[in-house]
């Protein structure tokens, strides 16, 4: 008599490696950032050099200032240097920060004056022949008429006066306060409305001169990418 | 344009930027990371650019200063001859003209004038002064006064060590006499003779010869004039002829030069005494020891110390007495010659016709002696206040022809002019 025997199954061998899981090859530990409490907490971090609190600036203001400087420049060519640079500007001249609120407006101020320096630098490299004008960066690179639009409104920027251009971006596009375009400007209030009185009139003008500028934005139904 | 058209045109095309440019990125996840490994590397590079612009800068202080100190490194002295556009050179003999003074301007703003047919030369200058060798003739020295400074004028064997005063030195060749006369500061004098220099300072005058051993020249004979008699004693009486044939060879007379160890100021000779202006001292030595015996026993310059010490005090007596005795004894010498326009000095108030006899004597003994232009000057003025007319013209005339740009050259004109 033969006694019924269960069939166990065949489980495949492990090797003692597969006993433990360990991290792949070449694999890193990283710490997450971490995450402060205010911006006063940030500036005393930025002060003792900390490299959590660099980390931190980063992730807080990177996105804002290479917003910034595209939109203010026109161009996203060498923007990572220019944010990189501006964040560096910010942590070495942390120390020296007395109002915590206006730490945004700190960081903005130095991304437009490092932008200001940028134009100037362009506008000789373009004179002497060194510089080619770049494109626009679009959100559709495939829309001629939006990259054809673009062309024309950032060479009716270029016409303008630095600040007046700076301050139009910072007040119109980005939506500023006012009395954050004037600290970002690094000037009053009123002579900020002043020069964006002027910047109005001078745009007004230009537009008027640009038949592709005066038809695209007095044209209602101007079609707005990603607007749609 | 309205406002309205002028937002819409504004708005629009800022919402075109804000949708249509493209702002975001693909960021990398680990971008912050990388961020703060920038910013270590740039803390470092920017403690390197500061280590390499503190070091860059102390390279170009040090450089400035090094061209700072060559450039601001004093240049030696410089000269000009009467205003000549060119500077002087060294050891080239420079001479005045018979009818106006040489003057040679140095750079640092001293000055020295060479009086008429005087003749001299720059030997050397350097950062502190200059070494001016007055070779023949008078010369008129303004020196700026510097702590450290190095100018020197030589005139024949005898060095005046200058710190900066004004002063008149001239030397003789023929007669081998060097006079200084001071008119501000002090001067130190070297040169044979001189055991140690002599400091001359104030208005003080330095007569000294340089002939040795060797006896002065014989001098002109002139009428003698009267001696006044002094404090009861019968004064002899004192001729240009009597005196001369009385002295004893001259020695290198030198005012403080000479020093006789048994004299009665052991110590220190009137000469010495006279040289530092220590005129009281004088008088209170010769008076320890008696006066005649002092006269006695002082050689010719202790003499003409003594007697200007005395003079200087308002001893006009015993004044009297040391300039007759330098006369008596050393006739020939260049102190019994001064001694005798002193006395003419003395003689003037009381005496006018005497002073005008001295006078005269001194000018016919040392033609060309310092006090020449003095002594007929004076002279002159005497001879106007008293008797005028012809004798004064013939003097003034006299005057004008040796010295017409002398002291008294406005006076001789005045006695000139009708």
């Amino acid at each position: 008599m033969t006694l019924p025997v269960a069939p166990v199954p065949i489980q495949p061998m492990r090797s003692h490696r597969d006993a433990e899981p360990s991290p792949p090859t070449g694999a890193q530990v990283l710490s997450l950032p971490q995450k402060f409490a205010d911006e006063s907490e940030l500036i005393s971090g930025l002060c003792r050099r900390d490299p959590a609190s660099a980390q931190a600036l980063y992730l807080q203001y990177a996105g804002l200032v290479r917003r910034i400087l595209i939109q203010v420049l026109g161009s996203d060519r060498d923007v990572d240097d220019l944010v990189q640079d501006t964040l560096i500007v910010v942590i070495n001249r942390a120390p020296a920060l007395r109002k915590v609120q206006s730490f945004r407006s700190f960081v903005i101020g130095v991304a437009i004056h490092l932008a200001k320096n940028e134009i100037r630098r362009r506008t000789v490299r373009r004179f002497v022949g060194l510089d080619d004008a770049t494109e626009v960066p679009l959100v559709d690179p495939h829309d001629a008429s939006a990259a054809q639009l673009a062309r024309h409104l950032y060479r009716a920027l270029d016409k303008m006066e630095l600040m007046a251009r700076t301050a139009f971006v910072l007040r119109f596009v980005h939506g500023c306060e006012l009395a954050e375009v004037a600290a970002a400007c690094d000037c009053s209030v009123a002579t900020i409305k002043r020069k964006l009185a002027r910047a109005e009139a001078r745009f007004s003008k230009l537009v008027a001169g640009d038949p592709v500028l005066r038809e695209a934005l007095s044209d209602s139904s101007v079609r707005l990418a990603g607007a749609t | 344009m309205t406002s309205d058209k002028l937002g819409l045109e504004i708005g629009l095309a800022a919402e075109f930027i804000r949708s249509s440019v493209a702002t975001g990125s693909s960021q990398h996840p680990l971008a912050h990371i990388r961020f703060s490994e920038q910013v270590a590397a740039h803390a470092v590079r920017r403690a390197r650019r500061r280590n390499f612009a503190a070091a860059s800068a102390a390279c170009l202080i040090a450089i400035g200063a090094v061209c700072g100190t060559t450039a601001l490194q004093p240049k030696a002295l410089t000269f000009r001859v009467d205003n000549s556009a060119t500077p002087g050179t060294l050891d080239s003999y420079v001479s005045a003209p018979a009818q106006a003074p040489l003057e040679l301007r140095f750079s640092e703003g001293s000055h020295v004038v060479l009086q008429p047919l005087s003749r001299g030369r720059v030997s050397q200058t350097s950062t502190r002064g200059a070494t001016m060798v007055l070779e023949d003739g008078r010369a008129h020295a303004e020196i700026v006064h510097r702590d450290d400074s190095e100018w020197r004028v030589l005139a024949g064997p005898f060095v005046v060590g200058v710190t900066g005063t004004s002063f008149d030195v001239a030397f003789d060749v023929a007669t081998q006499t060097f006079v200084l006369k001071m008119q501000s500061g002090k001067v130190r004098v070297t040169g044979p003779g001189l055991s140690e220099p002599v400091e001359v300072r104030g208005d003080q005058r330095l007569v000294l010869s340089a002939k040795g051993t060797e006896p002065l020249k014989p001098l002109a004979a002139v009428p003698p004039p009267a001696i006044p008699p002094v404090s009861g004693t019968q004064a002899p009486e004192a001729s240009c002829d009597t005196a001369n044939a009385a002295g004893p060879p001259a020695t290198p007379a030198a005012v403080g030069s000479t020093h006789r160890a048994n004299s009665p100021q052991d110590a220190e000779s009137f000469g010495q005494l006279g040289a530092r202006g220590q005129h009281q001292r004088i008088i209170e030595l010769a008076e320890k020891h008696g006066f005649d015996a002092a006269v006695a026993a002082s050689n010719r310059a202790d003499l003409l110390a003594l007697g200007n010490a005395a003079r200087f005090a308002g001893r006009a007596n015993l004044a009297g007495m040391a300039y007759r005795a330098v006369r008596d004894r050393f006739g020939k010498s260049s102190e019994a010659t001064t001694a005798a326009f002193f006395l003419g000095r003395m003689s003037e108030s009381a005496r006018p016709a005497q002073a005008i006899s001295w006078y005269e004597c001194y000018v016919a003994e040392a033609p060309t002696g310092v006090w020449v232009a003095e002594a007929l000057g004076r002279r002159m003025a005497i001879l106007n206040d008293s008797s005028g007319g012809p004798a004064a013209q013939t003097a003034a005339k006299e005057y004008l022809e040796r010295f017409p740009s002398g002291p008294y050259a406005g006076f001789a004109r005045k006695i000139l002019t009708p």
